[in-house]
């Protein structure tokens, strides 16, 4: 997997956020011998190119949930993966919802529905979440923690996982751009 | 934004720190916590109480706390003092790798309605250990335990030789120590405005664990006032 542009779109509204939640994204991206390109959704997202990947952001931030119009060009765009924050915008532009709910810390995660993207069986990840996803639209569950929605798919290359893949599950990222090479 | 930072004495929060203050966030004040266990699987252990000395070389106030057996509380009540008394709205942490240190954090700064600031987060180790010396940090190596870290390493200068040293063991330990391999002091950093001077410690090292401490006795600060 070498020389392909994949777009990391940046979620944080604090710039000291940007090396803990945009820079492992960058530096995973990078390892894979392909070329970051780094956005914040504030610039304005309408001539991003998939493959894309949302970033998270922190827990106090909810700066994105007031700007969802920013988000509008990635309607139709795939493949995409929206991790934590990025994954609640793309559950919302997909019909989904959200509610209150708060995973901090690592958990496990079960993979009940055979897909493309997750192993099967389960797995430990870390989540910094306080806002889950609720699954509605197009958002279809792919895995849970506990109850809750943990991973989701909402149409053939849109991805959303609401724990931090970079941490623990940085073969998520990695399988997401290998499906996505036809894009790279 | 207003922060507290959560301060250790080690290299990694003193340079999250600095990486905070150089993007423009106002650290009003120090929060260090001094275990009284050895064990603590949450804070940096040895020498925690010379943090004090530390904050006045920075020019910056400092809430120190001890620490029994529950850390997390403990951690709270400083945190809230913090936001009490300084109005911070924040809190920065040389959190590297250890998502068991990460998530109390996040934890204690939600509860606390605070923001929780990781610059160093899933940083490459060896590049940590870079950016400190590229900075001109100045610090000691003040705990070991791990094999092959020995007694030789307690209480010296980490330079350009040991950093090197210490990448080149990336088989057996973590290079930069997140993992608790080893522990570090600082004695000057660029927002230092004077530096210390370590007059007197004293090392003890086990050969059976491969583990030891360099504790200081006398620490003075020295340079302009």
């Amino acid at each position: 997997m070498t020389g392909g542009h994949v777009t990391i779109i940046a979620m944080p509204v604090q710039r000291l956020h940007m090396d803990e939640f945009v820079r492992p994204l960058v530096d995973i991206v990078a390892r894979l011998g392909l070329a970051p390109r780094v956005i914040h959704y504030a610039e304005g997202l309408r001539d991003v190119e998939p493959p894309i990947v949302l970033s998270g952001t922190g827990i106090m931030d909810y700066a994105y949930l007031e700007r969802l119009e920013a988000f509008e060009p990635l309607r139709d765009l795939e493949p995409i993966l929206g991790i934590c924050a990025g994954a609640q915008v793309l559950a919302l532009l997909r019909g989904g919802a959200l509610t209150d709910g708060e995973l901090i810390g690592t958990f496990d995660v079960e993979v009940r529905r055979t897909n493309p993207l997750l192993p099967g069986g389960r797995a430990r990840a870390y989540f910094l979440v306080t806002k889950l996803v609720v699954p509605r639209g197009d958002v279809e569950p792919l895995a849970y923690v506990g109850e809750n929605v943990a991973a989701f798919m909402a149409g053939d290359g849109t991805y959303g996982v609401m724990f931090h893949p970079e941490v623990y599950n940085e073969d998520i990222i990695v399988r997401f751009l290998d499906l996505s090479k036809g894009r790279l | 934004m207003r922060l507290a930072a959560l301060f250790s004495g080690g290299k990694d929060s003193t340079l999250a720190l600095h990486r905070a203050v150089e993007l423009g966030y106002d650290v009003a004040v120090l929060v260090s916590m001094v275990p009284e266990r050895g064990d603590s699987m949450l804070y940096h252990v040895p020498n925690a109480q010379w943090t004090a000395l530390q904050a006045e070389a920075m020019g910056l106030p400092i809430i120190q706390r001890g620490v029994g057996d529950d850390e997390e509380a403990a951690l709270l009540e400083a945190l809230r003092e913090a936001a009490r008394t300084y109005g911070v709205e924040g809190i920065v942490t040389g959190a590297v790798r250890s998502t068991f240190q990460a998530a109390r954090f996040q934890r204690a700064a939600r509860r606390l309605g605070l923001w929780c600031f990781n610059p160093l987060w899933l940083m490459d180790q060896r590049a940590v250990l870079r950016e400190t010396l590229e900075r001109g940090f100045k610090y000691i190596i003040t705990a070991v335990a791990a094999y092959p870290l020995g007694e030789d390493l307690l209480g010296r200068p980490v330079d350009w030789g040991i950093a090197e040293a210490l990448m080149g063991l990336s088989e057996y330990i973590n290079p930069a120590g997140e993992g608790g391999e080893y522990e570090t002091f600082v004695l000057y950093a660029p927002l230092f405005k004077r530096r210390l001077r370590i007059v007197e410690g004293d090392r003890k090292y086990s050969r059976e664990t491969y583990t030891g401490e360099y504790i200081i006795r006398r620490v003075v600060l020295e340079g302009p006032t």
